[in-house]
């Protein structure tokens, strides 16, 4: 896997950084303790707008992991869709225990429950991507 | 609540403002705890109401959102998870610097920066959060 330097506050990370948006806190701890367990840096959001809060800073983001149903103004397809707009290079993955993944802008769609192993292939496969267009183009995203 | 290196200790962080409680978690990450983030006081039920869940403190901000107060959960909580120990902070510096004291007690993973570098940082962030951040995003 790629690295680079990212800066997450006043301790330094040498990780690639993920957005977990989860409105269940079971399934967000979880969820979060596998990714940083594989090796990643993980921002936790509760829901969309926790999640624009944190794009909003600047923090450097490698990915977005995002459930699709969620309370609050924004769904996770609208999420998608947002952060598609305003950061076009940011791969998204849609996480739902339901059949919806026909009509969405995210770059990957895993159903839950979804294997642990399965999950950190993805994100690693979507992180590689990313970093392969940054090196490309490195203003974009 | 001391530790042996390279054991993990549980705790739970309770702020509704996400850029503080990322940043106190981050913070007690650093220093080798395992930090469950909850945004609300029914959040924070959940976990403490499961017993499954092993967890050593809870760190909430005074003011968290949710249901119940965070004085009624801390209430709660004592007579559900009497073994848990749940701190109250009612800003940002005394967050910060009861994460500090953790980090003193804790696993000792990393030495800890100055909790008034937290403190600052939390500052920079939220004031650089703009006011209407929905629609800036």
């Amino acid at each position: 896997m790629d690295e680079a330097v990212i800066f997450s506050g006043p301790g330094e990370s040498h990780k690639p950084v993920i957005l977990l948006v989860e409105d269940d806190v079971l399934v967000r701890f979880m969820t979060a303790d596998i990714l940083r367990e594989a090796g990643f840096d993980v921002l936790e959001a509760v829901d969309s707008s926790e999640a624009l809060a944190l794009l909003t800073t600047g923090h450097p983001l490698d990915l977005v992991i995002t459930d699709i149903r969620m309370p609050g103004h924004m769904d996770g397809l609208q999420l998608a869709s947002v952060i598609k707009n305003t950061r076009p290079n940011l791969p998204i993955a849609l996480l739902s225990s339901h059949l919806e993944q026909a009509d969405h802008e995210a770059d990957m769609f895993l159903p839950k429950p979804y294997d642990p192993d399965v999950l950190v292939e993805v994100v690693k496969r979507l992180i590689g991507a990313e970093w392969r267009k940054n090196l490309a183009s490195p203003n974009a995203s | 609540m001391a530790q042996e290196l390279g054991e993990s200790q549980r705790l739970i962080v309770v702020d509704g403002d996400v850029l503080v409680r990322h940043v106190i978690s981050d913070y007690l990450r650093t220093c080798g705890y395992v930090v469950i983030e909850a945004a609300t006081t029914d959040e924070a039920s959940v976990v403490l109401d499961d017993s499954a869940i092993a967890i050593d403190a809870a760190l909430c901000d005074a003011d968290a959102p949710g249901s119940q107060s965070a004085f009624q959960l801390r209430a709660w909580a004592l007579q559900r998870r009497p073994e848990i120990q749940i701190i109250l902070a009612g800003s940002v510096e005394t967050a910060a610097n009861k994460a500090a004291q953790l980090c003193e007690e804790g696993p000792h993973l990393r030495r800890p920066y100055d909790p008034q570098s937290v403190v600052e940082y939390i500052k920079r962030i939220i004031g650089s959060r703009p006011a209407d951040r929905q629609s800036n995003a």
